[in-house]
């Protein structure tokens, strides 16, 4: 896979993140430790890509690769490595454990590389459920610079999601494929929301207008 | 004036909130089951939850002067959890059946999806069975569609209008409910939801019957003292002391009453403060000298 080579020549220019990965595997108890302490485990806090490794991870489906932390990459890497040693039928049930049980940042990390991981349909409940959180950088990981829920998302959910993302002051320009998803019924929600927002005299976010189709 | 805040999370407050409530004059809370600001993982901590609103938070209300009840029900929020919301589903039968549960609530629709229409016609079931009240919220997200799909569910399951207290409404909402029959509730923000200004102009355009105000405070920002505040701005706006008096304590109680748990309660009389009683042997001092109330009349 291509995007694991480039994660690994990422890491590799990362203090800390070889042994990290050693000590993520072997057992379940290994990754899951590596895994929570994957941003103390790295001696340095920043990145930079190179652009032909932002072009490579963007065509392998991370719409937006430098948004991703060092501890991001480390943990993309430390669950693609221990999936690969999971049964199949094994891999939503832990990536919703680590959703669950993770703090903001090991959540947001797996719902950010989810277009990483092998299937990522199998996700889709983790995925639709991470939208519920009022934590609005776990809403973000899912709705902004995410292919995810353009590709997977009933419609459903993906208007719900679209939405709450308005609400909470999320920038509908970051949400991919909201215009090839946009239809009469999400037009209607964006004017209800104006509509609410003028009656009670508040301010209009205009980003509804995305939702609307009146701006490109 | 006595007052009753029908909709507020105490056991997310603290003792000073309380006092400064009592203060002001609010001798009466309900409190509906709410969820705690993140997802729950297991049933188990709803069913804790419950037993806090029927025992501990009871207990401390008391401590302070004020009656404390209280709804129960499935969160909105967490009617999307299958195992959970399955889990709590099969709770509601044996604890609302307890003596200071007023209400089902707080019920109602979040994201609007199968499941949450699925859970709240049950919920409403539920109410319509034991003849009680519901306390539906309405969504934070395409708030009129959800009043609307609201009203309908509550048409279609049967349950009778006048036993429904739709609530958050808007100016966009308002006249929807109170076409119906329903009871319409309030819930007075800092900044989100309703302010006191906005909801003495909708007093002055409805008039009182059938309106509530609460504070929804919980653990976010928001204010415990927004019901007395409501009627301070009311008052200095030339509504009638009687139509607040309504609003503030006449209509949530008589909302309430028609669960039948409240016979022979007289909540115009706050509770005798005794700061010696203890709950399972747990007081709410920390070394401070018990007060001990006499008698007392609001």
């Amino acid at each position: 896979m291509e995007a694991l080579s480039i994660i690994d020549a990422v890491l590799g220019r990362c203090p800390g993140a070889a042994s990290a990965l050693d000590d993520g595997s072997g057992s379940r108890a290994r990754f899951l430790a590596a895994f929570a302490s994957a941003s103390r485990l790295l001696r340095r806090a920043d990145l930079c890509l190179s652009g032909p490794e932002a072009e490579a991870l963007r065509r392998a489906g991370l719409a937006a690769p430098e948004t991703l932390t060092p501890a991001d990459f480390l943990r993309a890497r430390l669950l693609l490595s221990h999936l690969a040693e999971l049964p199949a039928p094994d891999h939503a049930a832990l990536v919703a454990e680590l959703v669950q049980t993770g703090d903001n940042q090991e959540r947001q990390a797996v719902l950010k590389c989810l277009m990483l991981l092998p299937d990522p349909f199998r996700f889709l409940d983790t995925a639709i459920d991470a939208v519920r959180a009022v934590v609005a950088d776990t809403v973000a990981a899912v709705a902004c610079d995410n292919d995810y829920p353009a590709r997977f998302f009933p419609i459903e959910a993906f208007r719900a999601m679209v939405l709450k993302a308005l609400h909470m002051g999320l920038p509908l320009g970051r949400v991919r494929g909201l215009e090839q998803r946009r239809d009469a019924e999400m037009t209607r929600m964006g004017n209800a929301y104006a509509s609410e927002q003028r009656a009670a005299q508040r301010p209009v976010s205009p980003d509804f207008l995305l939702m609307t189709g009146e701006r490109p | 004036m006595i007052m009753f805040d029908p909709h507020i999370h105490m056991n997310a407050r603290t003792t000073d909130d309380y006092q400064a409530m009592r203060q002001a004059g609010i001798i009466a809370v309900l409190e509906p089951a709410f969820w705690p600001g993140q997802t729950r993982t297991h049933v188990g901590s709803v069913e804790d939850y419950f037993l806090m609103l029927l025992g501990w938070e009871r207990f401390r209300a008391s401590q302070f002067g004020i009656h404390h009840f209280c709804a129960l029900g499935l969160n909105p929020k967490e009617a999307n959890n299958g195992p959970l919301a399955e889990g709590v589903m099969a709770l509601l039968p044996r604890y609302l059946a307890k003596d200071s549960v007023l209400a089902l609530g707080e019920i109602g629709y979040d994201d609007q999806t199968a499941d949450e229409d699925r859970l709240l016609a049950a919920q409403l079931e539920m109410a319509k069975g034991l003849g009680l009240p519901a306390l539906v919220h309405t969504p934070h997200r395409d708030k009129v569609r959800g009043t609307r799909r609201t009203l309908d569910l509550v048409r279609e399951v049967g349950l009778p209008d006048h036993l429904v207290l739709i609530d958050h409404n808007t100016e966009e909402t308002l006249p929807l409910v109170l076409d119906r029959g329903c009871w319409a509730g309030h819930s007075i923000y800092p900044d989100t939801k309703m302010d006191e200004a906005r909801m003495t102009a909708l007093v002055k355009q409805y008039g009182a019957e059938r309106i509530i105000v609460n504070s929804a405070a919980d653990w976010g920002v928001s204010d415990p003292l927004k019901v007395p505040k409501t009627a301070a701005v009311m008052a200095a706006s030339g509504i009638a002391a009687t139509d607040i008096q309504r609003i503030v304590w006449d209509n949530p109680l008589a909302f309430f009453r028609q669960s039948g748990r409240l016979e022979g309660v007289v909540l115009e009389q706050p509770p005798m403060v005794d700061q010696r009683r203890l709950h399972q042997g747990n007081s709410v001092l920390r070394g401070q000298v018990p007060q001990v109330e006499a008698e007392k009349v609001a």
